[in-house]
């Protein structure tokens, strides 16, 4: 059955579907071919087509047979690492009813594991490792402990270049006859940096208002994706309305379901196009790198930013 | 209760130049709106001139039901009935602004309409006045503060209950009575009433433990009002209060009572300083970094101000805590939807959520909300 949802209906089945990361795709199918897969590492920026690879290698290698021997998992929603320790011990239990003598598991977004939960998980990988193979994936590699890393082949993936996003957009206009005029492909690539799913999604948006799409329309399913709210927040801080910029950030973050992490990267961007005077900047980014320190050392999000945004009145 | 037994006069209660003005408007028939916290005298006052002025006084207050209809019926019979009988009558609104949303549908848009048409003697009661839903009904009325008691009126007031029930009191009890009333004089009368012995005596040693709320306000009085390193940093010592609960006190009403956006900066600093020093305890379970914490955020954040502010904002009770319970209600059919396009599209549940604006669009797609099997509900949200 295909889906409807453009990331999965144009997901690539088969290698020679995916587009760019041609090394990576060349050394894996080697690989395959030969059955001897090692523990994998996919590294690189979302989007890029790591799940999909990881998945074509399960096709491959147990044809029609892939799904009892493939298991996707994802650090980043099941939070510690006791829950997948178990699903991997069941999983892995069993044989593998293939000719392959192995499983695979595939742990998407390793790095938002804790340094203790990847000790675990190292620990883990070790005692299945007879009968299973891990392709892990992540966003920044140098988020891993080295034991993890050493253990695995790693691959980096880039972010799609603007030939391969012209190519992914001619595909689905023919697909799905849509019309995308020229700036509009531009826009698309801008927007989405590289990043398929995001430019997928973005395009099934839009053309579910219209078929014939312009940088307008774009624009607008763009800025409805792209809360200006951080930016609002900003600006009564800079127009020392203290109050209200206070009241705002906790809406934002409570109606949108935000964290003090996504808001400060945010905040962090928009400074950094803002036109104000140099120094300013400076000092505002500067102040921006130290609350996302505290952050991250475990404070109360909605207390840092608040001396944040009371710092940008002065 | 004393509070019923010792209604006061017209002529006693603190408030004249409010109640003189409110005179002079109900004789314009000129819709008035009192605003001003809990307890400080404004229903009574109401009561009070109806009857030294003779008017009949028609209430509705809170615990009715006050739609649309309902108020139009309510001043719409008082209004006919004053030109059968020939009598006057005060309708008294008490609490206007808890004319909820949905319950009382339509209720202060009608109120609104109607002061604005007809001419009767109306009088609308409200705590906050800075409240969106009554913004235009404040166009059309008159408006009249009724401030906290000061703590002498309250003192007078409390000796005067005191010396007509026979009560031996030391002056410094009575003050402090009502010092830590925070200007809701009905509040001062019920505690005199419970701390008065058997034997008739002022009896103040447990009131600590009994009222919370009186105690955070007072250090809050002291934190806010003073600048002084010694009180103020021990102004939290022998609170009943959770150190981290006196922290969101603090810095909610931080910004009500500094105003300057200077003050407000260095305040908040030390407030954040104060939250580092807490996560510190938390992870390397070293208490003495509490000692920290509490100065930081007291004598902290009292020397943080140049000046001091003359006005006294009434101090509140936090909403983020309620208000991050809704948004968890809110969000809870948003993480629903996203867990169902995470199975479906290989990506993380919180990448679902961040990313959920993109989404939105395209799945009330019939396929899609098939493929997703999303509920009633779910599509509802999506809808929004
Ligand atoms: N290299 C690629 N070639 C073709 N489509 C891709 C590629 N990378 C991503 N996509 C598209 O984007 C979607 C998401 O890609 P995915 O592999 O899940 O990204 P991630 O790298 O985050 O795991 C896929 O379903 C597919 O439609
Ligand atoms: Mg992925």
């Amino acid at each position: 059955m295909t889906s409807d949802i453009w990331t999965e209906k144009y997901r690539p089945k088969k290698f020679e579907e995916i587009i760019g990361q041609k090394e990576i795709v060349l050394r894996i199918k080697s690989l395959v071919e030969k059955k001897s897969l090692p523990h994998c590492l996919f590294a690189g920026p979302a989007g890029v087509g790591k799940t999909t690879l990881a998945t074509i290698i399960a096709k491959e290698l147990f044809d029609e047979n892939w799904k009892p021997n493939f298991l996707e998992l994802n650090a980043s929603d099941d939070r510690g690492i006791g829950i997948i320790r178990n699903e991997i011990k069941n999983f892995a239990r069993t044989m593998s009813l293939a000719k392959i003598p192995f499983k695979i598991i595939f742990l998407d977004e390793c790095d938002s594991l804790t340094r203790d939960a990847q000790q675990a998980l190292r620990r883990t990988m070790e005692q299945y490792s007879r009968s299973t193979r891990f392709i892990l994936s992540c966003n920044f590699s140098s988020k891993l402990i080295d034991p993890i890393k050493s253990r695995c082949s790693i691959f980096r993936f880039k972010p799609l270049t603007k030939e391969n996003v012209d190519e992914i957009i001619k595909k689905i206009k023919n697909e799905e006859s849509i019309e995308i005029d020229e700036d509009a492909t531009k826009i698309l690539f801008e927007y989405s940096q590289g990043d398929l799913r995001k430019l997928e999604n973005l395009l099934q948006s839009t053309s579910s208002v219209t078929n014939k799409i312009t940088k307008k329309e774009l624009e607008e399913i763009i800025s409805f994706a792209q809360p200006k709210d951080v930016q609002e927040i900003i600006n009564l801080a800079l127009n020392k309305d203290f109050q209200n910029a206070k009241r705002k950030l906790l809406n934002t973050m409570l109606n949108q379901g935000l964290s003090g992490l996504d808001i400060i990267k945010e905040i962090q961007k928009q400074i950094i196009n803002m036109e104000i005077e140099d120094n300013k900047k400076l000092e505002m980014i500067e102040q921006c790198g130290e609350i996302e320190f505290r952050l991250v050392e475990g404070s109360d999000e909605f207390v840092q930013l608040q001396s944040l945004l009371a710092s940008f009145t002065r | 209760m004393w509070t019923d037994k010792y209604i006061p006069e017209l002529k006693e209660i603190p408030h004249q130049r409010e109640i003189d003005l409110i005179i002079q408007y109900l004789k314009e028939k000129i819709p008035v709106l009192l605003y001003g916290p809990t307890g400080v005298g404004k229903t009574t006052s109401i009561i009070k001139i109806a009857k030294d002025h003779n008017y009949e006084l028609l209430e509705i207050n809170a615990s009715d039901k006050r739609n649309k209809s309902e108020i139009e019926t309510l001043i719409g019979n008082a209004t006919q009935q004053l030109s059968l009988f020939g009598g006057k009558k005060l309708i008294l609104l008490d609490e206007i602004d808890g004319l909820s949303g949905t319950q009382d549908k339509g209720g202060i848009a009608a109120l609104t309409k109607i002061i604005s048409k007809t001419k009767a003697h109306i009088v609308m009661t409200c705590n906050e006045i800075e409240n969106d839903k009554i913004k235009s009904l404040k166009k059309k009325c008159k408006i009249i503060e009724f401030k906290p008691n000061t703590t002498q009126e309250i003192s007078l007031i409390l000796k005067e209950i005191a010396k007509k029930e026979n009560i031996t009191f030391k002056d410094s009890e009575i003050s402090s009575l009502a010092r830590r009333s925070n200007g809701d004089i009905r509040g001062a009368i019920i505690d005199l009433q419970v701390n008065s012995t058997l034997e008739n005596n002022l009896d103040l040693t447990d009131l600590s433990n009994r009222e919370n709320k009186g105690e955070i306000i007072n250090a809050l009085t002291l934190i806010f009002k003073s600048k002084d390193f010694n009180t103020t940093s021990q102004s939290l010592t022998n609170i009943d209060l959770d150190p981290n609960e006196c922290f969101l006190w603090i810095e909610y009403n931080l910004p009500k009572e500094y105003t300057k956006t200077e003050d407000i900066y260095q305040g908040i600093k030390k407030l954040s300083k104060a939250d580092i020093f807490k996560s510190r305890i938390i992870r390397r379970q070293y208490f003495r970094f509490l000692i920290y914490q509490s100065i930081l955020m007291t004598a902290g954040v009292a020397l943080a101000k140049k000046e001091k502010y003359s006005l006294k904002p009434s101090y509140k009770k936090t909403s983020r805590l309620l208000k991050i319970w809704m948004a968890n209600q809110r969000n809870h059919k948003k993480k629903l939807i996203a867990e169902k396009i995470s199975i479906h599209t290989h990506c993380s549940i919180n990448h679902a959520i961040k990313t959920y604006p993109h989404y939105k669009k395209f799945l009330v797609k019939k396929s899609i909300i098939k493929q997703l099997d999303l509920s009633d509900d779910e599509i509802e949200y999506l809808n929004k």
